[in-house]
């Protein structure tokens, strides 16, 4: 799917036939376009659509191919799993083209408010990434926040898999966000090829302070997450023994004078025969006795 | 804007916090839901002036949720259903059953704080 922007009054706009193409998932007739018309690298084009590969800056003769990550909107397909793709931006003298495997909004949020160049497309794409990570970020914490609670009382793996899920995802975007850095400082060192504006030299510093900054949100967060899921494992088998300690108080609750009633249940002969008008109240109360004393000597143990 | 109160109803904790962070940065206030039952309980008790709800629930789906909503003739706020599911008959069933639109996971943000401030505006 082919979208085309061009910049009109400092915004981005769609615009049939403008500099700014964005190929969402391109098929086949797509791809060869791109490699055939644009000289595009086949090879790099695939990157921008695999969600394994790293971030990196490479110079062909008329452009620069740039495989950044971002973080996949979340669905909530993969349980609680917050997962990255790749982009790519190839940035012509002329024209832009963006290429992604899905269907994410671009353009959106404050960072597109005023746009002049298309220099500046490619440095607010990868900002906007950042923040969409930072974005997320605050979403994890918020999810384990809730999850902690949860787990306070839980007595099943339902929301320690959960934490599982979210360790795994921090693990991810720690690496995808490192690999942004490179990425960043690979075109600050490379800033002359891009003939970057003084304002996009000061922007492209920017961007690489916040990613610094996120990175090292997600690692807090990562070592967090991590140092903790053992100590709440062991809540959750907690709960499970204080439940089963409940039972057995009880199990052995019942017993007890079960166990009496039983006594007086044999056939033999009985220190109270049957005749007695008051034997089953002096077996009930012996069985009362029983439970009692049992009661007491649970409460005096502290069990 | 004056506070409007919209319930969130889905069993993935995820997509709970997503819309709330997204509809707490808009300006709404959000309650939150696991499933159908406790999303009625808290629409009855709470009296939000909008529910977006998932489909695919434990205790009552969303379908049921929505008939329920309908059923109760003073509880008339908009439901906005946001779902994974991909057949286009499913979303026409729930746009049957009472609900005003259908939104695919994962959503388009955009998107859907337009549709809820547009059929915030409406009632």
């Amino acid at each position: 799917m082919l979208r085309t922007y061009a910049i009109r009054d400092s915004r981005v706009v769609e615009t049939p036939g403008g500099p700014i193409s964005v190929h969402v998932a391109p098929g086949e007739a797509e791809r060869r376009f791109l490699v055939d018309s644009c000289r595009i690298d086949e090879h790099t084009l695939a990157s921008a659509l695999d969600p394994d590969e790293l971030a990196r800056l490479e110079f062909e003769p008329d452009h620069a191919a740039i495989i950044y990550k971002r973080p996949r909107n979340y669905s909530g397909k993969d349980g609680v799993q917050f997962k990255v793709i790749s982009g790519g931006i190839f940035l012509f003298k002329d024209r832009i083209v963006i290429v992604q495997a899905e269907d994410i909004a671009l353009f959106e949020g404050k960072q597109f408010n005023r746009v002049s160049t298309l220099p500046e497309v490619m440095l607010k794409l990868i900002y906007r990434s950042i923040f969409h990570f930072l974005e997320h970020l605050k979403i994890v914490n918020s999810i384990t926040v809730e999850l902690e609670h949860k787990i306070n009382e839980a007595m099943e793996n339902r929301y320690l898999i959960n934490l599982f899920g979210l360790e795994k995802s921090l693990v991810y975007y720690v690496s995808s966000i490192n690999s942004n850095d490179l990425l960043v400082e690979k075109i600050k060192y490379n800033a002359a090829k891009f003939g970057f504006t003084p304002e996009e030299t000061e922007y492209l510093d920017d961007t690489i302070i916040e990613n610094k900054q996120c990175g090292r949100q997600a690692e807090i967060y990562s070592n967090i997450l991590a140092s903790m899921m053992d100590a709440r494992a062991s809540i959750v088998s907690n709960n499970i023994s204080v439940l089963v300690k409940t039972l057995n108080i009880i199990t052995i609750g019942i017993m007890v004078p079960t166990l009496v009633v039983s006594i007086f249940s044999m056939n033999v002969r009985l220190p109270i025969g049957e005749a007695h008008p008051l034997a089953f109240w002096a077996v009930m109360g012996m069985a009362v006795v029983a439970l009692a004393i049992f009661m007491y000597f649970w409460w005096r143990k502290k069990w | 804007m004056s506070e409007k109160t919209i319930l969130v109803v889905d069993d993935d904790i995820g997509i709970r916090m997503m819309m709330q962070k997204l509809l707490e940065s808009a300006g709404y206030r959000v309650i939150t839901g696991e499933e159908g039952q406790s999303a009625l309980e808290a629409a009855l008790s709470q009296r939000p002036d909008m529910v977006i709800t998932d489909i695919d629930m434990p205790v009552n789906d969303g379908y049921k949720t929505i008939q329920m909503f309908r059923r109760d003739s003073e509880f008339q706020a908009p439901v906005i259903v946001v779902s994974g599911v991909v057949d286009i008959r499913d979303a026409q069933l729930v746009l049957d059953a009472g609900a005003s639109a259908f939104f695919q996971k994962p959503v388009d943000q955009a998107a859907l704080l337009s549709k809820v401030s547009e059929l915030l505006t409406e009632g």
